[in-house]
């Protein structure tokens, strides 16, 4: 059964532009699902309306297997949600903070007791169990927010870039966490920039950029999909725009990522690697440039989706 | 239990720290010993519908009334303070209603109106002549939540449309002081005010809730209470409706 069913999803907030613009997918019950893209590709408008928080401008959307429009109560009952914005109660304590949270939920006192003991041992926040949620850091106040989502028994999880703020190691310690949900039936539909958690975490992931959806798959078969393809990540100490340029000038089915600045890589994925190194190699010589650094590897996730989101760039 | 009282909890829990509190019963306890009192000096006694009064015994349905405001400007502040925080946008995918967080907040500051007017009311019954019944009880109950309602609601509307902490604060504090100065907190209303002033009395909600109180607590609550209700009726209405009105349209933050 899936969890999840968008299909033909739009969205406008001003009758003109869409921000989110015909998503289709699915996301399957006890699936981690990933939904990845750039700032402002529409991950953030998904989920709220997923989460019933804003109504879709066409299409349908089904949740739990009932229509966000229609059932937002009644989905809104059976979902916990972990939103990109910072929400916390600024006087009260990170166990005061957990009692109200656990309250709003209906948890009985002696209940959301026990959680509470249990969720701060377990997240390392006893230190800060008695601090006032105003006097914490913003990694803190971030692993509350979280850990304060535990407290009820979601069938489903929305995260919305869930880990913005954490330190490694909590960072490590919540996604494990997610993990071990799913293992015990959870969903989990999670929006991330960090291409090295979506590795880790999740069943599926969807590229999304400019509110449209460029591809939905599990990860093995986005890297299988690229079979043959190598990235190669190449450094010179001038013109490498010029470079890029000539690359896509000479050279079918390549995707280029230039770097923000001349100190990164430029970042080539092609199923060519001679040709490009010959590429390479005449731009040297022509621009009297130096190879600074060379790296030829196996595409990983973050190579698909810099091609994906690349490709796609002005759709 | 229900999610009404759930979120009422909530609000109260979050929004009365030791500092609130402390703002909440100091400044009211000022206006009526210090003002009460210091004023009380000059202004020895006065007839007042035909009751022979202290200036104390004058201003403490107006000190007790003035907790109308109090609360009021909390359900702002908290509406205010859960979009800044995020908070407003959690509790929203959380089965809970718009309606309901209004609601919930209206009647938390409904309470909190309450335990201040009580206070106020024990803090000056060693000083004040109190001739109360419990029909008179009764009004002041009426009064106190139409009173809440409607500045309550203006409080709403306030924190619902404005974005920053400082305009806030600046509308709230002039408001106060405006419908505090502008009503029959400090003085009575006769045929001797200044007639713009007067005027201004008569449009401001909060002279209807200090006279009926007054009233109340001199046990002379008369037919004239009726059309003080019905006005504060009328008037609970319309900023409700305008409270719902601007929270509706309240767009949460607009993250792509």
């Amino acid at each position: 059964m899936d969890s999840i069913e968008v299909s033909n999803l739009k969205v406008s907030y001003d009758g003109k532009k869409y921000v989110v613009d015909d998503l289709s997918f699915s996301v399957r019950e006890g699936e981690i699902f990933g939904f990845l893209g750039p700032n402002g590709a529409g991950k953030t408008t998904t989920i709220r309306v997923l989460t019933t928080l804003i109504k879709p401008t066409h299409g349908t959307v089904k949740v739990l297997g009932m229509d966000v429009v229609k059932k937002g109560m009644d989905i809104r009952k059976r979902i916990g949600v972990i939103l990109q914005q910072p929400s916390y109660e600024w006087n009260l304590t990170v166990e005061n903070n957990m009692l109200v949270y656990g309250t709003l939920w209906n948890i009985p006192r002696r209940e959301v007791k026990k959680k509470i003991d249990e969720l701060i041992s377990k997240f390392e926040l006893e230190d800060i169990r008695k601090t006032n949620a105003a006097d914490i850091s913003i990694g803190q106040r971030r692993r509350l927010q979280l850990v304060r989502e535990l407290m009820h028994d979601a069938e489903l999880l929305f995260l919305d870039e869930p880990t913005i703020g954490l330190d490694p190691i909590a960072r490590k310690n919540i996604l494990t966490y997610f993990k071990s949900l799913a293992r015990n039936g959870i969903t989990i539909f999670f929006t991330t920039h960090n291409l090295e958690e979506a590795d880790f975490l999740c069943d599926r992931v969807g590229i999304i950029n400019h509110g449209k959806l460029f591809a939905v798959d599990s990860i093995d078969n986005l890297k299988a999909s690229y079979e043959g393809e190598r990235t190669i990540e190449v450094m010179v100490n001038r013109n490498p725009r010029i470079l890029a340029g000539k690359l896509k000038q000479k050279l079918d089915h390549i995707s280029v990522e230039e770097p923000v600045t001349d100190d990164r890589p430029l970042k080539i994925i092609t199923r060519k690697v001679p040709e490009t190194m010959e590429i390479i190699n005449d731009f040297i010589k022509e621009e009297a440039s130096s190879l600074l650094w060379l790296n030829v590897k196996q595409t990983e996730l973050e190579d698909v989706f810099f091609k994906v989101v690349g490709e796609n760039r002005n759709e | 239990m229900n999610s009404i009282i759930r979120l009422t909890y909530r609000i109260i829990r979050s929004a009365l720290d030791i500092n609130t509190i402390s703002f909440l019963v100091l400044l009211p306890v000022g206006y009526l010993l210090i003002m009460g009192l210091m004023m009380g000096s000059i202004i020895h006694s006065f007839s007042y519908n035909g009751i022979n009064l202290s200036y104390v015994s004058f201003i403490a349905p107006g000190v007790v009334a003035d907790q109308i405001l109090m609360g009021g400007s909390m359900a702002g502040w908290v509406l205010w303070s859960d979009k800044r925080t995020g908070m407003l946008e959690q509790i929203f995918s959380m089965p809970f209603s718009r309606f309901e967080y209004q609601l919930s907040n209206l009647l938390a500051m409904i309470l909190v109106t309450f335990g201040g007017a009580l206070i106020m009311i024990l803090v000056a019954i060693p000083f004040i002549s109190l001739r109360i019944t419990a029909v008179g009880f009764l009004f002041v109950f009426i009064y106190l939540v139409l009173g809440t309602l409607t500045f309550g609601s203006i409080m709403l509307a306030l924190g619902a449309t404005v974005r920053s902490n400082q305009v806030f604060n600046v509308i709230s504090n002039v408001m106060f002081f405006v419908v505090t100065f502008t009503s029959s907190v400090f003085y009575p209303i006769t045929s001797q005010t200044p007639r713009p002033l007067a005027m201004a009395a008569r449009l401001n909600p909060l002279t209807y809730v200090v006279d009926g109180i007054r009233n109340a607590f001199l046990n002379a609550s008369s037919t004239l209470d009726i059309y003080y209700v019905g006005i504060l009726i009328v008037t609970s209405t319309i900023f409700m409706a305008i409270a719902s009105y601007t929270y509706k349209r309240i767009r949460l933050s607009a993250t792509v």
